[in-house]
């Protein structure tokens, strides 16, 4: 085999770099073809900001988004974020018309966060988890475009920074990984459990860090919120299957305390490796919502 | 966390509420805070297979010394306390800016 193809190098190298230009056509078709059109925001829909609110808190926006000095607890942008490989700094997300997300359109933020497109229908670097998003309801989405809207806006400018990899790669690598359609609730579960479910893998994105990546950086499905390396850290992201019988937890109801209080309450393996901001978070949830993502959790064998 | 445990079960109402455990455990607490302060030497997590130490400790050291301080401030507080509606507050403060403050930002995931 290798006499053979050190006989033909030329053939070989163009044999596949036609395959790549095929993938890399189908791709780009693929993704930008299937921007949502306007008429995917239903003609009844009315906002509900609370609701909006709870998607915001869900999703953890002011971890990633957080300001800079005084706009600290406003997703104004601009602070420096290590992911995989890189230093990002993430966008201003406050509605300043000029620098925020102010002069945006629904479809256009619908978009971005079920397709990982920009307005200009460019491909987001996906430490935006829109790969988890896309699983939300079109209805969250705009409750939380909605809630986004009556924050302060904040002048920030953050400078846009090209993806390494390239248009190409990026469209191939999210054409893999998007998936196909909104969370549907599992029948024959309870609707707290499927409340819970929908919110650990739509706005909650716990799988991004909790499922181990595949060689092409793609979540490994059979070992779902298995645990793995942490992406930016020494040492590991913890797993979240089986809890209670690895005597990690007692019950849901001591999940429900570990997310609610943290390490206020002692549970100290809940602050490390960025997990204390998550917690911080989700503890601004209902606790309803808060309860059922624990009841979910805990069923995970 | 030996310490610390009895009070988290006081205030979860699983455990009668004891004053005298609470100052007890809040005066170890504090001292015990007193000498893990000096533990963090530059180096010093090196040649420690377990350590969970981050860089960050001696890049920002006044930040991690000030946490140190607050955490001994929480916990003295916390052995002050006398009624039993006054724990909560004072054990969550404790957990909060002190234990889970340095926890977030200084230590790493395990390993």
């Amino acid at each position: 085999m290798h006499r053979h193809m050190t006989k033909h190098p030329l053939l070989w190298s163009l044999v596949t770099a036609f395959l790549l230009l095929i993938l890399a056509l189908a791709a780009w078709h693929a993704n930008l073809s299937t921007s949502l059109p306007a008429s995917a925001i239903p003609a009844a829909y009315a906002p509900d900001v609370k609701n909006g609110k709870v998607m915001y808190d869900a999703g953890g926006c002011i971890s990633c988004h957080r300001g800079i000095g005084p706009d600290m607890d406003k997703p104004a942008g601009g602070r420096k974020l290590k992911v995989p490989g890189d230093v990002l700094f993430p966008p201003n997300i406050t509605p300043d018309r000029q620098t925020g997300i102010g002069a945006w359109t629904q479809i256009a933020f619908l978009n971005a966060l079920k397709r990982g497109l920009s307005p200009d229908n460019n491909h987001y670097i996906p430490a935006f988890p829109y790969t988890s998003y896309a699983w939300m309801k079109t209805k969250d989405i705009l409750d939380l475009f909605a809630y986004l809207k009556t924050l302060p806006p904040v002048r920030n400018r953050v400078e846009k920074k090209p993806f390494r990899l390239g248009r190409f790669a990026l469209a191939f690598w999210k054409w893999l990984a998007l998936p196909g359609r909104e969370f549907r609730p599992v029948p024959g579960k309870s609707a707290q459990w499927n409340r819970g479910a929908y919110l650990v893998l739509g706005p909650g994105h716990c799988a991004e860090c909790h499922t181990p990546r595949n060689g092409l950086m793609l979540l490994n499905r059979a070992r779902w919120l298995a645990g793995g390396p942490h992406p930016v850290e020494k040492g590991k992201v913890p797993s979240l299957r089986n809890l209670i019988g690895r005597k990690r937890y007692k019950d849901a109801d001591d999940i429900f305390n570990a997310l609610k209080y943290g390490e206020a309450l002692g549970y100290e393996d809940i602050s490390s490796g960025g997990m204390g901001e998550v917690q911080e978070n989700l503890s601004r949830l209902p606790n309803a919502d808060l309860k059922a993502i624990a009841v979910y959790l805990a069923s995970l064998k | 966390m030996k310490n610390f445990k009895p009070l988290v079960g006081m205030v979860k109402g699983k455990i009668p509420f004891d004053a005298a455990v609470v100052q007890k455990n809040a005066a170890t607490i504090a001292a015990n805070l007193e000498k893990a302060r000096k533990l963090f030497p530059e180096g010093s997590e090196k040649g420690e297979k377990e350590s969970r130490a981050k860089p960050e400790i001696w890049l920002l050291e006044d930040e991690f010394q000030d946490i140190f301080k607050t955490a001994v401030q929480r916990a003295r507080a916390l052995s002050q306390v006398r009624e039993a509606k006054d724990l909560a507050p004072a054990v969550m403060a404790l957990g909060k800016d002190g234990c889970g403050a340095c926890h977030k930002k200084f230590r790493l995931p395990k390993k």
